[in-house]
Order: C-alpha cells, then sequence, then structure tokens
C-alpha cells in the first residue's frame, strides 16, 4: 500500500485545480517545408477555455544579444490539469499573449498539476 | 540575391527529397534544421560557404553545402550518406533561372554527439556546387 490512496490523490488533484485561476487556448503544430525545404508550421487549435495559471519567471537572463539585438529571453511556468495535453512546440494564448511551450516537465509520482515552461513569442 | 538562395535551396531540397532518401531518412530532408521531436533519421543541408566567382563576365556562383544524415546510429547514417553521395556527386540540380554545371563531394562529414544520454550520429559531406 502506497502513501497516498488513489482518492487522496484525486482529492489533491482537485484542490490544485481550484488554484487555475485562468483558461487559455492551447495550438498544435504541424510540421512542413516550404519549397526550398526548410521548416514551416501550421498551428491548429487543440483546446479552449483550459484552466491554467501563469506563474512568476522562473528565469530571466540578464540583457543580452538576441537576434542581433539587445534583449532578454524570459520563461515562466504554465499551470495545468495533472492530465492535459500539452507537447512542446504548442502555443498557449494566455491573457491575450502567445507563448510557446519550451519543455514539458516529466510526469512525477502522484502529480497533481502539470507544468510546462513557456516563452512569450507574441 | 536572396532570390538566387532561394532558387539553389528549392532545386537541393526537390533533389534529395525523393523515394531513395525518404524511404531512409523517414525524418524527412529538412534545410538548416529539422522542427523540434523530428524522429530520426533525417537529412540536413546547410550552407557553408561560397558566393560569387567574378572571373567571368557573366554572373557565375560556387557554393559549399554540408549535406548529412542525422541518425541513430552509424550504419543507418552511412546509409543515407551513401544515397546522398549518389544524388549529388556528378548529379545535375535544377535551378530556377540558373545552369548548374558542377556538383562535387569534397570533405566528409563524421561525427557524433550524445544529447540526453543517447549517442546520434552525423555523416554526409560538404558539396561543391557551381551554377551560372
Amino acid at each position: 500500500m502506497t502513501l497516498l490512496s488513489t482518492a487522496e490523490l484525486a482529492s489533491m488533484r482537485m484542490e490544485a485545480d481550484r488554484y487555475l485561476s485562468g483558461t487559455c487556448t492551447i495550438s498544435r503544430p504541424t510540421a512542413g517545408h516550404t519549397p526550398s525545404g526548410a521548416p514551416s508550421l501550421t498551428y491548429a487549435t487543440l483546446a479552449t477555455g483550459v484552466a491554467c495559471r501563469l506563474g512568476q519567471p522562473v528565469s530571466s537572463e540578464p540583457e543580452g544579444e538576441v537576434s542581433e539585438a539587445l534583449g532578454a529571453v524570459v520563461s515562466w511556468p504554465l499551470h495545468l490539469k495533472y492530465d492535459q495535453d500539452i507537447s512542446m512546440k504548442d502555443r498557449v494564448v494566455f491573457g491575450g499573449n502567445t507563448y510557446e511551450v519550451m519543455q514539458v516537465l516529466d510526469s512525477s509520482s502522484w502529480l497533481v498539476t502539470k507544468r510546462v515552461i513557456v516563452v512569450r513569442v507574441k | 540575391m536572396s532570390a538566387v538562395v532561394t532558387a539553389f535551396e528549392t532545386g537541393l531540397y526537390t533533389k534529395l527529397n525523393v523515394s531513395a532518401i525518404t524511404t531512409l531518412a523517414t525524418g524527412g530532408v529538412w534545410n538548416k534544421l529539422a522542427p523540434q521531436g523530428t524522429a530520426l533519421p533525417y537529412v540536413i543541408f546547410q550552407w557553408q560557404g561560397g558566393g560569387d566567382r567574378n572571373v567571368t563576365p557573366s554572373r557565375e556562383r560556387d557554393l559549399v553545402y554540408t549535406v548529412k544524415a542525422v541518425a541513430a546510429d552509424a550504419a543507418a547514417a552511412e546509409a543515407i550518406d551513401a544515397e546522398i553521395d549518389t544524388l549529388l556527386h556528378g548529379g545535375t540540380l535544377t535551378v530556377s533561372g540558373w545552369t548548374n554545371f558542377l556538383s562535387r563531394r569534397e570533405g566528409d562529414v563524421n561525427y557524433s554527439e550524445s544529447p540526453a544520454g543517447a549517442s546520434v550520429y552525423h555523416v554526409g559531406a560538404m558539396y561543391r556546387f557551381r551554377i551560372n
């Protein structure tokens, strides 16, 4: 018998879901080619009204060179329901901004929320 | 000048994106960078150097491209490299507005890396092309 029962884990997940204060739209890319063979991504909506919460920035590099200009790359954790379908390169629209999923944090034991790392692209 | 770059790379992609390659390189053929998550093996080609020759009154370009297989095992990478060689060494590309009169294999590419613990093999070559 494990420390947490199935019912207890379900209860923890329900509690965690209460902290998902916003909603977002998730789009998933399909890779294609341009005529010269470069990648071309086309996004299609995967889910709307997805419960989520955007956390505080987890990394903020000092100002540096981005695309030959000064800039900074900042990433945020996005919290979702523990079983939400989301993958790397998916795009998320939240609060009028568009983010791209850079990493889906691996599922751990007794997962109560799913966390992905996103960067803002628009 | 960007138009000739696109025209040439379209010709190179068209030459490589054929069943002889894609039946082995099931992840496809990609210009410069494959999309994140593309399954191995695949082919990458990218500009390596070159430009105008300026040796005749007419425009002539000398271009070097790296064309390589990226695969999870060396044998698969070598098999794809062999198919690329068959197509490109002495082959002819169709480049809109230009004539390809030389295609030659030059320096080889052969190395491996170990991202996330598993080895990935890069096998191919730099190919020189001349168009006018």
